[in-house]
């Protein structure tokens, strides 16, 4: 289901987030994990995800570090202390609006 | 688009320098990613990187995005360096024409003349302003042909010394009158 931009934006970072929760990744793997979570309801655009990151790690909720492998250098992102309380605050306040909407959505 | 026309469109609007290099080899490892995913399910290499780079999205939008996250470190520098140049440039004008304001500015003036006799008189308020018109033109002249040059950073820069000078004149005047 493609889902509107609108809904996503506001979303991107916390998926972001939560998926680097479960441990360091690159780019290329973040948007590959991002897919198998939603079982590729989410497809992110490689030119969509670096300016995420990039604004997330000026906001000092990731870091980054290059790594070798294979004779290719990767950068991977980390998230920090700052990073998981921003994912936790950002995930109850999502689940709350989420719970709020479907009130009215489901109304009787 | 090629994967080098690709990346150079990307990071063409990032005007810190430091952030440019880093973000191409970031783009480029994950096209190579990306290409290598492909390589199974095209009939070459150059096919496989057309279709990675095409996953990758508009590069003007990229840069657009990016450019907007890594600000050139010189234009805070100098903004920074105008701000304090002109509060320093208010203060002097203030301390010339302290008889309006009377007894706070006694206090401000003492503050100031010690300030101005630690860092060494006129000389060195006229060095900082050169050092910084240097690293603005540095700066400038340092970015790619292909790239948008910013008059931005010069035309600060000019206004940063010109500040500084006289900022630097007029406390120069202040301490020599005696204040």
């Amino acid at each position: 289901m493609k889902y509107s931009k609108e809904l996503l934006k506001g979303s991107t970072s916390l998926l972001v987030l939560s998926v680097l929760k479960g441990g360091d990744l690159y780019g290329y793997k973040i948007i590959r994990e991002l897919e198998r979570r939603s079982q590729n309801e989410f497809q992110m655009s490689e030119g969509t995800l670096y300016p995420i990151l990039h604004a997330l790690e000026k906001e000092k909720l990731l870091e980054s570090y290059w790594q070798e492998f294979e004779g290719r250098n990767r950068k991977y992102y980390h998230i920090t202390k700052k990073g998981l309380k921003e994912l936790a605050e950002k995930k109850e306040e999502f689940e709350a609006f989420s719970a709020s909407v479907n009130k009215v959505l489901n109304y009787v | 688009m090629k994967k080098d026309e690709y990346i150079a469109s990307a990071v063409s609007k990032i005007s810190n320098q430091i952030a440019k290099r880093e973000t191409e080899k970031e783009l480029a490892a994950h096209i190579d990613e990306l290409t290598e995913f492909y390589l199974d399910r095209s009939s070459s290499k150059e096919e496989a990187e057309e279709r990675a780079v095409a996953d990758m999205g508009g590069s003007e939008l990229i840069a657009e995005k990016l450019s907007q996250l890594h600000p050139s470190p010189i234009s805070t520098f100098l903004l920074v360096l105008t701000v304090i140049g002109l509060i320093r440039l208010l203060i002097a004008i203030v301390f010339y024409f302290e008889f309006f304001l009377g007894g706070i500015m006694d206090v401000l003036k003492e503050i100031y003349v010690t300030y101005e006799l630690m860092t060494d008189g006129f000389t060195f308020f006229c060095a900082k302003p050169i050092i910084v018109l240097i690293l603005s033109i540095i700066n400038v002249t340092a970015r790619e042909k292909d790239d948008c040059p910013s008059p931005y950073n010069g035309l600060l820069a000019i206004i940063c010394v010109g500040i500084w000078v006289i900022a630097a004149y007029a406390s120069f005047q202040t301490v020599s009158l005696g204040f």
